[in-house]
């Protein structure tokens, strides 16, 4: 039997021995139980947070690249849309040169061929013409020969003849 | 009628001054300090131990409960219990791993926590009239101990037999080696017993036990616990840190 008053203050050596199991156990208990299922989870849950900001910032990268590419992609249509444009207007100068051209080479062709037409019809006239003068100097010499000229069957005749010519 | 009651509540002081000044207050002091022993399985024990397994199976209790149905529970954004959990171990390992690495801050920490959570609690235990298990010289010196065997098991882990070299030399390392255990020790000993004491003197005393009590265990059990838990904890890590460097 240990008497506490036996030492100063209470020193008790089998107490001090009960006392330090009873540090160890709830240390270990407290440990297992507590302590490092907390620790654990606060890990996971850096982790994952860890995990995610690093997803974010691949994420942030892969749109950044994309957004390069596709800047890049735009770009390049801008300067091909600006290309076509400027040889569509090229090929359209080309093609308005070149129809204004044929276009000319046409008319300049009609009017050829109109003149020669003209100049075609003109003959054709001048040889009716010719024709019907001849064929109206004919008939005056039949008048002329059938009766005695007269300044009134000249003129009679004069008349006829031009109102055939009109006629005609 | 006034002065005769006026008269009777002199005397009722005048006596209870006598008696606290004639005896009193020496004997509260004297049975402070050595209580009256109680049986433990046929020991005549302090008080004290009683209240350090009560406080020991207490946590144990709670560390069973909150391993089962707190902590599978717990949320990626902390509220409540979970809160003030997380942020207990984030300090006790922070601290640990801050200033002795990884290596003997995952040992340390669960031990600075342990001991903080027990040295509180073991001294809030007055306030439902038990004896604060730090009122006994045998419950600091185990945790003096306690705290000895951890610094030097990582002074071990850290230089392996190379730590003896600092005796070599300087035999006074030894002696600074040994006074750790017994300055944890006796700096929290003196700490909770000195205010288990004033708190003791006031109940003492029937004129001094009313109201008084509640505003000075503030500072002598509220303020004493939670300092000493943080001034054994953090001089635990700090020698354990001169033990590995």
């Amino acid at each position: 039997m240990l008497i506490l008053a036996a030492m100063p203050l209470g020193l008790n050596f089998i107490e001090i021995l009960i006392h330090f199991f009873n540090i160890v156990i709830l240390v270990v208990v407290v440990r297992f139980l507590l302590y490092k299922p907390i620790k654990k989870f606060m890990a996971s849950r850096a982790e994952s947070y860890a995990k995610q900001a690093e997803d974010a910032e691949k994420t942030t990268t892969v749109a950044v690249e994309l957004r390069e590419k596709y800047e890049l992609l735009l770009d390049n249509a801008q300067k091909e849309a600006v290309k076509i444009t400027e040889d569509a207007a090229v090929s359209a100068n080309l093609n308005a040169d070149q129809i204004i051209n044929d276009a000319k080479k046409k008319a300049s062709v009609i009017i050829e061929k109109a003149e020669e037409d003209i100049k075609i019809k003109v003959a054709e006239q001048k040889e009716a013409m010719a024709g019907a003068i001849s064929e109206l100097a004919v008939a005056m010499a039949s008048k002329i020969l059938d009766r005695e000229f007269r300044q009134k069957d000249n003129d009679a005749v004069i008349n006829l003849l031009v109102g055939e010519w009109k006629k005609g | 009628m006034y002065s005769l009651l006026g008269g009777k509540f002199i005397d009722f002081f005048q006596e209870q001054f006598q008696e606290a000044f004639s005896g009193g207050l020496k004997h509260a002091v004297d049975e402070s300090i050595n209580p009256e022993p109680i049986n433990f399985f046929g020991l005549q024990v302090n008080p004290a131990l009683y209240s350090a397994i009560i406080i020991s199976g207490l946590i144990i209790l709670f560390a069973i409960i909150l391993r089962i149905f707190v902590i599978p529970k717990f949320k990626k954004n902390p509220k409540g219990l979970q809160l003030i959990l997380e942020s207990m171990v984030s300090y006790f390992d922070r601290s640990a791993v801050d200033t002795l690495h990884k290596k003997h801050g995952g040992f340390v920490g669960p031990y600075i926590f342990t001991m903080a959570m027990f040295i509180a609690l073991g001294t809030l235990i007055e306030l439902v009239g038990l004896r604060p298990a730090f009122a006994s010289i045998n419950t600091c010196f185990a945790s003096g101990i306690s705290a000895f065997i951890v610094i030097n098991i990582c002074g071990f882990r850290e230089k392996k037999l190379r730590r003896f070299k600092r005796y070599v030399p300087n035999i006074l390392n030894l002696m600074s080696d040994i006074a750790v255990p017994l300055s944890l020790s006796l700096r929290l000993f003196g700490s909770i017993m000195s205010g288990f004491i004033i708190m003791e003197l006031l109940y003492s005393t029937i004129f001094l036990s009313f109201a008084i009590p509640s505003a000075v265990a503030i500072i002598t059990t509220f303020f004493h616990a939670v300092l000493q838990a943080y001034l054994f904890a953090t001089l635990s890590v700090i020698f354990t840190q001169e033990a590995v460097e």
